[in-house]
């Protein structure tokens, strides 16, 4: 996003090297467990529900970049739109005592430049710090160093390690939500959150969320919604599950869901786009069920 | 090294071991886990289970471990509602690439489900698996039922848990509702190797142990054919 160029010309040669050396420094080998990864779901998930269509299709202009460590001096999470020139700088503190401080290498200074070197490059760029109590963050929004009000804000962030435990925040929940398939019960949110945990923690520095979910679907990852989901299945299939007594179905953000008399239900573990969607009505159309004890061993 | 639970029965210990053996055969492997599950609910009577019941289980433990518990405990509450039995369909997928993070982003969603009604609150929810060594499969069940059903008491109910599956387990849930849990079990493993396997456990892999018929892509067991059968039979006489 930036090269050290353009931090020495905006900034100069010393700030330059500290962002160098602050690039060095991130803890890689941890990445999946800590305090910033998990607010790195929410933004995805935050980025998610403004990248689907109200027709639950992905708009490619609205895909962002999300960078872990980045080349900055805000650096624990990043997310721009290239679209819009417009970038996101998060800094994510989970420890008891959080100050602004003053002169060199602190927050304030930092965020300073952060601002600083986005206007060299005219990114459109706001600062985030993300605290672990809302009594905290009140308080250092409240203390925002002079000359940096406009494009800076403070978080809050639950400081809980499990993501059943973040399901309880809501915009944990609604952005897990808008990356998950139909029937958003605890059970398939978290399965959600972990698989994009996943898919985060092994994406390196950078990656954008159209190819985490791209990465998602080529490794057959259950529930993860499709980027076009199918909104019609072939009238063969239709035809055979049509004619199973008490067999109910639906197409629902592009997956099959399904239920049967009053005890029986589920949904399809991938959507109706994928091959081991099109192997199960290949199989349902050569063989006929015609009850659901015959039907119910193919709904994987 | 295991380690037995205090006043565990000579019958109890015996049926521990033969799952245990890798020598023992499908057959006599299934038997002994329905007479786990009957142990087990005597476990249960004594904590009390109150007058509404929910049973969850995996569609591979339906006919042994079960339906053990559930015959017993069904029993048990003649004279009361009778316990409703569940039956979850889970797709075990690992995400992971490296080895490193293998394990950590396991996940377990229920993907289809038989499941009796029951009020939107109940005494007791027993959670039942043949063994409790990540807990990935119990923490999706619970994810599941805790939040729909309102249990005033939880039970996680398995022959042999590995070390610290209590703790990993009460970590993924808010205290309220970790609170609720009590563990039932005859036997501590070691922890899990990065297989996920717990040793000697229940003598190697389940699905292979088994005297499981598979039909087609999924296995339906027979207890959930059977009940469905009679739940059909009860609404056309009602009707």
């Amino acid at each position: 996003m930036y090269s050290l160029q353009e931090v020495a010309a905006a900034c100069g040669p010393n700030l330059a090297r500290y962002v160098q050396n602050k690039a060095r420094g991130g803890a890689a080998g941890q990445k999946g467990t800590r305090y910033e990864d998990r607010f790195a779901l929410l933004k995805i998930g935050e980025a998610a529900q403004a990248a689907f269509d109200r027709n639950g299709s992905f708009s490619a202009r609205w895909n962002v970049s999300f960078r872990s460590q980045a080349f900055c001096f805000v650096d624990d999470l990043v997310v721009y739109r290239s679209a819009t020139r417009t970038a996101h700088h998060y800094q994510a503190k989970n420890q008891a005592t959080v100050s602004w401080g003053k002169g060199a290498k602190s927050l304030s200074s930092d965020f300073r430049n952060q601002l600083k070197l986005g206007k060299s490059r005219k990114i459109q760029t706001t600062v985030t710090l993300v605290v672990n109590s809302k009594g905290k963050a009140k308080k250092l929004q409240a203390d925002v160093p002079s000359g940096l009000e406009k494009y800076t804000f403070v978080s809050f962030f639950p400081p809980d390690q499990s993501i059943s435990k973040l399901l309880k925040y809501k915009p944990m929940r609604d952005g897990l939500n808008s990356l998950l398939g139909p029937d958003p019960t605890d059970d398939r949110l978290v399965t959600v959150g972990m698989l994009l945990l996943s898919a985060w923690t092994e994406a390196g520095k950078v990656t954008t969320l159209k190819k985490m979910i791209e990465d998602l679907h080529k490794r057959e990852a259950p529930l993860v919604r499709p980027l076009n989901p199918v909104r019609v299945i072939s009238s063969r299939l239709r035809a055979v599950l049509n004619s199973i007594p008490d067999f109910h179905y639906s197409l629902e953000k592009g997956f099959m869901r399904w239920r049967y008399g009053t005890t029986d239900r589920g949904c399809f573990s991938q959507h109706c786009g994928t091959k081991k969607f099109a192997a199960f009505a290949q199989r349902v159309i050569s063989r006929r069920p015609s009850t659901f004890a015959d039907l119910e061993v193919e709904l994987g | 090294m295991r380690r037995y639970v205090p006043h565990i029965s000579s019958e109890a210990k015996a049926a521990l071991e033969l799952i245990a053996d890798k020598g023992t055969d499908a057959a006599e492997y299934g038997d002994a886990f329905y007479r786990l599950g009957q142990y087990l609910a005597k476990r249960l009577k004594g904590a009390g289970l109150g007058r509404k019941t929910l049973l969850v289980c995996t569609s591979e433990d339906a006919d042994f471990l079960a339906r053990g518990i559930f015959e017993s405990i069904s029993e048990q509450t003649a004279r009361r509602t009778p316990a409703a039995f569940a039956c979850f369909w889970q797709t075990r997928f690992d995400p992971a690439k490296e080895k490193s993070n293998k394990k950590r982003f396991e996940v377990a969603p229920i993907i289809k489900r038989y499941e009796e009604q029951t009020d939107d609150e109940i005494d007791s929810l027993i959670v039942a698996k043949s063994i409790i060594a990540t807990s990935c499969v119990v923490r999706h069940a619970l994810l599941d039922t805790v939040g729909r059903k309102h249990p005033k008491k939880i039970f996680v109910v398995a022959p042999v848990i590995s070390e610290g599956a209590p703790e990993r387990l009460r970590a993924e849930f808010p205290k309220k509702v970790a609170d609720l849990f009590h563990f039932v079990y005859f036997a501590t493993d070691g922890s899990p190797d990065e297989n996920g396997m717990v040793w000697p456990g229940i003598g190697g892999n389940i699905y292979e142990r088994l005297p499981l018929s598979k039909t087609g892509g999924m296995l339906t067991p027979r207890i959930v054919t059977e009940r469905r059968q009679k739940h059909e039979a009860e609404l056309l006489r009602v009707s």
